[in-house]
């Protein structure tokens, strides 16, 4: 569509109409349950070439003027060359042929600079967008809440306006293009302190389309999840010689939480309105779209309100839809096992060692101080501010034990020794393969003041299998094929069998949705 | 087996005006309604309908107005006008007789097809 002529009204009904076309075959794709960029790519290759069906539509608008003015130009030329010829057989005098020479020369100078214009020239005056800022409903309009007119393009403010006493508010004058509003929620929920700021669908404006409306509700709009099992975690002791115990560890990311402005370079969301942690523009790096990790004990699942956290340590996501993928963890603990106990020290970080340095705790280990860095890193620490990852806790030892380490340690010959603690094995996103083509990522609604229930099948062979692996394989260099966690890429095998969800210690798990509830005890812990 | 191209380029405007007069209105609806109804035979690719489109409107069979979509975006609605309407009835007739002659020609019984 590029090649279509800049700041011309009818190239630019043209490429708002096939705009719309193809936003609109995502969206239906979208809502079939496929991942945003392939619906987008899908949708294109469906429509064809954009830009050649663009210039075959200008050319049917306005062929006939500009066939028009390029026969002019030609008549125009042969004229003048005519007359040339004419001239050097001695019809005309020298002088004359030199006046008609330099008439026609000037006509056709003026033609040629001549700009382009439409047969029927038409004047559109810029236009705006309007419409009412409201909470929840049109009857409760806002006032003096403060609209922000940002360019969908490059994602710069182009105005701040405020809404009147009714709610109401203008652009004022706007340029052609695409542009989103922003402002900020008015209402209050946990969630709100970290996502202040809502961005609506791009709106298009063009001189010549009837003057753009965008009413904006901007109340907090935010629901949550809630996780049934179709049975309880496995937890079983064997024979007096070791316990099978397991978690789950799901995650969840949402493409609605936003650092930065959505722009139209950008990948079109599943849904609207997104949420914005600042109004920054989008000229410092790539937008993230954030994921959060859970690891949860059948406990956890049992008060699971207090336990699930997913997005923030209040369990809000914004309205729209959200990915979910999980995994039940296993591992075998050898009867009478102790973690080994690790020293705490001061560390200084950074560069700095006044008063203001950043002290924290970590752990003398390396190792171990790189995990709980991983543990707690990111975007958001797994577990909650007020229950963060100690050696004490549930979650950080799980993240870090890896999976058949202690039974390995048990079948090795050293076993005599003063174990060292396993390397680290954190279970992040790249463990679980998240991403939008894998089979084990389920899309689910997430619906403004509902809780959406998911049911988590969890495989009904979880301990046949591990029972089988120890007693069939009791020489550690066997056995250590089937652990996770030693630093090592994971053979081929191993990849396939995580891949498949068939590891003994590493299953991944089908989700599915149950069904939505009133989230009727208002916002979530 | 898809038609040529040349057997569609004659058949895409009568089946744009046939689709329009049925209530789709808009590009993406025309162009579902066509595959949906033509078992996916008359448009490869779903940008080829726009230049037809524009066509008919600039030969004044269609008109074109411009409306917000629920999703806040601005959508071009199309309808016929009253040239449109006579042209379409006249397509049909004219489409059910070439078909008719073409169908002698090659053997295949004609069916009378109720519009």
């Amino acid at each position: 569509m590029s090649k279509l002529p800049g700041n011309d009204p009818v190239a630019a009904e043209i490429q708002a109409e096939i705009a719309d076309h193809l936003a609109t075959a995502t969206e239906k794709l979208q809502s079939q349950g496929i991942a945003s960029n392939e619906a987008r790519e899908k949708s294109e290759a469906k429509f064809g070439d954009a830009a050649t069906i663009g210039r075959r539509c200008y050319w049917i608008k306005q062929g006939d003027f500009l066939m028009f003015h390029t026969a002019t130009i030609v008549l125009l030329t042969l004229l003048c060359c005519a007359l040339g010829v004419m001239a050097f057989n001695g019809h005309r005098s020298q002088r004359q042929m030199a006046e008609q020479m330099t008439a026609l020369a000037e006509q056709l100078k003026a033609l040629a600079e001549r700009p382009i214009v439409q047969s029927q020239p038409s004047e559109h005056p810029p236009q705006e967008i309007t419409g009412q800022a409201y909470v929840g409903s049109p009857t409760l309009p806002v006032k003096n809440k403060e609209v922000m007119i940002v360019n969908a393009t490059d994602g710069s403010i182009v105005r701040r306006v405020l809404t009147d006493d009714d709610g109401k508010y203008r652009s004022g004058p706007l340029g052609a293009g695409d542009y989103c509003l922003v402002s900020s929620v008015a209402t209050q929920s946990p969630l709100t302190p970290y996502f202040p700021y809502i961005q609506t669908a791009p709106i298009y404006v063009y001189p010549g389309l009837p003057a753009p409306g965008h009413d904006f509700d901007v109340a907090e709009q935010a629901g949550r999840l809630a996780i049934e099992l179709s049975r309880e975690l496995p937890s079983l002791r064997v024979d007096d010689k070791y316990t099978i115990e397991s978690r789950l560890l799901i995650e969840v990311a949402t493409a609605q939480k936003r650092s930065r402005f959505w722009t139209s370079s950008m990948p079109m969301p599943p849904a609207w309105p997104l949420r914005l942690s600042s109004v920054t523009a989008s000229d410092r790096g790539p937008s993230f779209s954030p994921r959060f990790l859970e690891l949860l004990a059948q406990e956890d699942l049992k008060n699971q309100h207090e336990a699930t956290h997913f997005g923030d340590q209040f369990g809000l996501l914004p309205t729209g839809e959200a990915t979910v993928v999980a995994a039940v963890i296993a591992d075998v603990i050898p009867l009478g096992y102790q973690p080994p106990q690790l020293a705490i020290v001061e560390a200084t970080f950074g560069s700095r060692t006044d008063s203001t340095s950043i002290k924290r705790q970590v752990f003398k280990d390396r190792a171990w101080q790189s995990a709980q860095a991983m543990v707690s890193g990111g975007d958001r620490p797994i577990a909650p501010s007020n229950n963060p990852p100690t050696l004490e806790n549930d979650r950080f030892f799980w993240m870090t034990k890896g999976l058949g380490q202690l039974w390995l340690k048990r079948l090795s010959p050293d076993e005599t020794e003063p174990a060292p603690p396993p390397q680290p094995f954190t279970l992040l996103q790249s463990t679980l393969s998240v991403n939008a083509r894998s089979d084990w990522t389920f899309t689910v609604p997430i619906i403004s003041g509902s809780i959406t229930r998911l049911r988590v099948e969890v495989p009904a062979d979880i301990e046949a299998k591990i029972k089988e692996l120890i007693a069939t394989t009791t020489e550690a260099q066997e056995f250590w094929k089937y652990t996770l966690g030693d630093n090592s890429p994971p053979p081929i095998e191993m990849q396939q069998e995580l891949n498949q969800g068939s590891h003994p210690f590493f299953r991944k798990v089908k989700i599915t949705v149950l069904g939505t509830e009133p989230l009727d005890q208002g916002p979530a812990k | 087996m898809k038609p040529s191209p040349d057997l569609i380029r004659g058949a895409l405007e009568p089946v744009i005006l046939e689709v329009i007069a049925g209530g789709a209105t808009y590009g993406y609806e025309i162009a579902k309604a066509i595959e949906q109804t033509s078992g996916g035979q008359l448009l490869a690719q779903e940008g080829t309908l726009y230049p037809a489109l524009h066509r008919l409107e600039k030969r004044g069979l269609l008109e074109a107005e411009w409306a917000a979509s629920p999703e806040g975006r601005q959508r071009k609605h199309y309808k016929l006008t009253a040239l449109g309407r006579k042209e379409r009835l006249a397509l049909r007739k004219e489409w059910t007789e070439f078909t008719r002659a073409v169908n002698l020609i090659l053997g295949i019984q004609h069916v009378q097809v109720a519009w």
